[in-house]
């Protein structure tokens, strides 16, 4: 199995559960909707330690916040009734009258589809000792949307994948993960541009598949990019060397001294900056990937100022663009010199 | 039965008509009918984006007059669910069965359910479960004509069934 730590960052499982006898979200009355999330808390509380969010009930910066750690989706944040239960751990999060009732999902750092599941499954067993699920014989799980049906299962692969797209290798992959029935998008959901060479690789087929042929099939697709990229990245390195070189250095030397960093700039420079720590470059040494990767989450704008505790009224957008690139980038550059330095 | 329009020739034409779930009937006669084609099809030759959006969702869905139908548990009609590929409730994937199952054919490749099945935990749970999915088995293996298999699915429900009775002896 080729090494996937540079690669994969994160894999997550998701179902998508609705509680029989009632209409979708959409179709539902607001004071029957308000329930759910009640019934859903109530039956996780005793197995773990879980937070409950009430979109209406939140200020809008938490609500942003988790929206970038891809805890809860913007289709919530508009949901009558939204809500969110989650664990301290940010592992576990289940949403509730998003397109579906009861959405659960797993989110783990690096390549753990199968653990993500097994996560994932346990507290969907829990749920549906209190939650009558609408479930059907012959279709399985019963979805809002019919794409869903079956098992109502997502398992998806957030992967960073910068040689084959500089090298032009990305459509052809895209195109022969289509062939096998697998979606391939940006990062921000669907239809949103791939930022920092970030793309995300799921399954499409739900109905006629187990899950765990599901975390198989969507795990061998993975396993086969991670090839093709670490590929491209000797490629890419053999045949322009000087020039990778000197754009890791570049973005490493403005992520640690920049005054001010937009977000869509330290995305493409931290994309240069990932690619130089990369085992076979050598180029940047860093002593703690999983906090390299984890300072992509806080620097999105509602965590950087989250982080900051600068925000006026729990609003992020109170804080003007320009003085929060002023803190992303005394955060970055004081985080990237504790963790790495330029080999 | 007089035309609705002119209340004086015998209808003649039947339409149904669903507006936001409720299902309306019109009677014409030939001569308002034709006026009411003849405004149809010039409302149409404006269009509108809803109107492009129907029609191409109506071709992906296999859509036809003698498919629409409406959900008695929620309203949804299955003009609705094929403009914006959202279903009301459970019950809807039955009320417009001819028109979603091709489409989750279409989408799936696959029409049955092979994954985990909830209360699995729960032994009792999971064999009732078994027998309702060979039940569903029986009935097509029946309808293909396939008794040979037909009977099979009957044996193993038979043998199940016998596994909840001796485990209801064991509580």
């Amino acid at each position: 199995m080729p090494d996937s730590n540079s690669v994969v960052i994160s894999s997550r499982v998701r179902l998508a559960r609705n509680v029989a006898g009632l209409p979708f979200p959409h179709k539902l009355r607001r004071e029957r909707g308000a329930m759910i999330a009640k019934q859903v808390y109530d039956a996780l509380a005793p197995n773990g330690s879980y937070n409950l969010y009430r979109v209406s009930a939140s200020n809008q910066l938490d609500l942003d916040v988790l929206k970038e750690k891809h805890l809860i989706s913007e289709d919530l944040l508009r949901a009558d009734n939204g809500a969110a239960i989650i664990n301290d751990a940010e592992t576990v999060s289940i949403m509730i009258n998003e397109e579906d009732h009861i959405r659960e999902q797993c989110i783990l750092r690096g390549f753990k589809l199968d653990e993500a599941y097994a996560e994932i499954n346990k507290a969907d067993d829990i749920i549906g000792e209190k939650v009558k699920f609408a479930f059907d014989a012959r279709l399985g799980y019963l979805t809002c949307c019919p794409s869903n049906i079956g098992t109502g299962m997502r398992a998806s692969v957030m992967m960073f994948l910068p040689a084959l797209s500089l090298t032009n290798g990305i459509e052809s992959c895209i195109n022969a993960v289509s062939r096998l029935n697998m979606t391939v998008r940006g990062v921000y959901g669907e239809g949103s541009k791939a930022d920092g060479f970030i793309y995300q690789v799921s399954n499409c087929k739900t109905l006629g598949v187990g899950e765990e042929d599901i975390v198989s099939s969507v795990g061998n697709c993975i396993n086969s990019l991670v090839e093709s990229e670490l590929a491209a990245r000797d490629r890419l390195f053999h045949n322009d060397g000087a020039a990778i070189r000197d754009r890791v250095w570049r973005a490493w030397g403005l992520l640690t001294n920049a005054y001010s960093l937009s977000t869509d700039e330290f995305m493409s420079l931290m994309a240069y900056v990932k690619l130089g720590a990369y085992d076979g470059y050598g180029l940047i040494k860093i002593s703690d990937y999983d906090r390299l990767e984890k300072l992509v989450t806080e620097a999105q704008p509602a965590n950087i100022v989250n982080i900051s505790g600068k925000a006026l009224d729990g609003d992020a957008r109170g804080i003007p663009p320009a003085r929060r690139d002023i803190m992303r980038a005394a955060y970055v550059a004081k985080v990237l010199k504790s963790i790495g330095s330029r080999a | 039965m007089l035309c609705d329009e002119c209340k004086q020739n015998q209808a003649v034409f039947h339409t149904k008509i669903i507006k936001n779930g409720i299902v309306r009937t019109r009677h014409l006669c030939e001569e308002c009918s034709k006026k009411y084609r003849e405004e149809d099809s010039f409302l149409k030759s404006f269009g509108g984006v809803d109107d492009l959006f129907s029609s191409f969702a109506g071709l992906m869905f296999g859509d036809s007059d003698s498919q629409r139908c409406i959900c008695t548990k929620c309203g949804t009609t299955s003009d609705e669910f094929i403009k914006t590929g959202y279903v009301g409730c459970p019950d809807c994937y039955r009320a417009f069965e001819k028109v979603i199952m091709p489409a989750i054919g279409r989408v799936q490749h696959d029409l049955r359910h092979v994954g985990k099945i909830p209360g699995a935990a729960d032994p009792k749970a999971e064999i009732m479960a078994k027998i309702q999915r060979l039940r569903v088995k029986q009935q097509e293996a029946s309808d293909a004509e396939d008794y040979d298999e037909a009977q099979r699915c009957l044996d193993q429900i038979n043998e199940l069934k016998k596994s909840l009775e001796g485990g209801k002896k064991d509580a």
